[in-house]
């Protein structure tokens, strides 16, 4: 088993705190082990590259040298798809480019941070638990099944893009596709709900211009929200901190701005494979999404 | 066209977009405490780029989404036991805190102003040569 460091990153410190709370929730009903992060700096999320690429990169590459040097982990886990992406960019930045590693590790040096080595990989909450449970495993710790509740998965665009900073994708069957994700459909499907097919699943949410060009954002999304109730959907799963907030936040801005009135709701997939593992509502923090979905899950006889 | 952008703005042929406000302003703060704070960079990029935000707070999306992010709406729906049992305390306690006490990495050090002279002379650098 690898030794795990749980990266929460920014977005879960702050407007995400219900996703860090349901995958804290989850992982010890799910007794896996991680110890947070020592000291973590932010990733640089899509915002610091636009100054200066190598910032993205060097703080990436920082937290990964903290997890080995000060930690002995070799494996970071994040559940956030934007500092899961930069991780893993860093990641393969360095491991293909001599010349980003030298500039990596020379920076560390000279501001006496821990150095980076590119001893350590990075895995998104979802590979984790397919790598540690798989679906099988899940099920059979299911207690409170989903009940057929019908789900639209949405992972984003930046869980499986650019191609090639994702290598153990696409490696054939148990691997994640990267034209198809499918872990969060696997073991939801585990935990008793019914998947949609949903074309949208690798969209953008426009997270990254989410208040600089809000109406671009809005318009993604509503794109998102109205797919996912043609397609049948009560629930859009998410597995990102920027987009679940895009997905709530243009939700509401599409009602007050244009008058364009969506209902499906919007849920982590913690939160929902946490009910089914028994948890509270409460534990998972449901409550405190801005999406309203306690009614309807209570309705349905999940809670 | 993005780089294009990028390098009018720099050189300051064209005023900077609303995009380059937002990521300066979140970039300041990973370089000077190592996190960010997510109402702070908000706030701050609505002031920089002229927003009523009492105005959006009272009347648009961002008075909604807060109303809903306390689960009002159950108030006036009379729900009161709904609202006292799906209050986000937690939530509201961590980032009221936040507000005060911003996020910080410990361990920064002269890790912010390392990254700042490096992206200076790297930009040096780039104009020397163009």
């Amino acid at each position: 088993m690898s030794k795990v460091a749980y990266y929460p990153g920014c977005a879960l410190e702050g407007s995400g705190g219900p996703y860090d709370r349901s995958t804290r929730a989850l992982v010890k009903a799910l007794d896996l082990r991680m110890t947070e992060l020592e000291d973590w700096n932010c990733c640089g999320a899509m915002e610091v590259k636009n100054i200066h690429p190598m910032l993205q990169t060097y703080m990436s590459a920082r937290n990964m040298a903290i997890a080995a040097e000060k930690m002995g982990c070799d494996t970071v886990m994040a559940p956030c798809n934007g500092c899961y992406h930069n991780l893993k960019k860093a990641e393969y930045e360095c491991a293909t480019d001599a010349e980003t590693m030298q500039t990596v590790q020379d920076l560390a040096k000279k501001a006496d941070d821990p150095v980076y080595k590119g001893d350590v990989r990075t895995l998104h909450l979802l590979e984790w638990l397919m790598e540690e449970l798989g679906p099988e495993g899940v099920k059979a710790r299911i207690t409170n099944s989903l009940k057929g509740v019908k789900i639209a998965n949405y992972y984003g665009c930046m869980y499986t893009r650019p191609r090639q900073i994702f290598p153990e994708k696409d490696q054939g069957p148990g691997s994640e596709s990267s034209n198809a994700p499918h872990y969060m459909d696997d073991l939801l499907a585990a935990a008793g709900a019914v998947n949609v097919e949903y074309p949208l699943k690798t969209a953008c949410c426009g997270g990254a211009h989410t208040l600089s060009d809000s109406d671009t954002s809005t318009q993604l999304v509503l794109n998102l929200l109205q797919a996912a109730e043609e397609c049948g959907a009560d629930i859009i799963a998410t597995e990102c901190p920027t987009c679940h907030s895009g997905l709530e936040m243009h939700q509401i801005r599409a009602e007050e701005a244009f008058g364009i009135k969506t209902n499906v709701k919007i849920v982590y997939f913690t939160q929902l494979l946490g009910l089914a593992l028994g948890l509270s509502a409460r534990k998972v923090a449901l409550h405190e999404n801005v999406s309203d979905s306690i009614d309807f899950l209570h309705e349905k006889g999940v809670i | 066209m993005k780089a294009l952008q990028h390098w009018l703005e720099s050189e300051g042929h064209a005023p900077k977009s609303r995009s380059t406000q937002f990521d300066e302003e979140f970039t300041r703060q990973c370089l000077e405490r190592g996190r960010i704070e997510d109402s702070e960079v908000l706030f701050n990029f609505l002031k920089t780029t002229g927003e009523n935000v009492v105005a959006l707070v009272k009347q648009g999306w961002l008075g909604t989404l807060i109303r809903r992010m306390n689960n009002l709406p159950l108030l006036q729906q009379g729900r009161y036991g709904a609202f006292l049992a799906r209050l986000p305390v937690t939530q509201g306690l961590k980032m009221g805190l936040a507000l005060v006490f911003k996020p910080r990495t410990r361990s920064w050090g002269r890790t912010g102003e390392v990254l700042r002279q490096y992206v200076e002379e790297q930009k040096r650098v780039a104009h020397a040569k163009a």
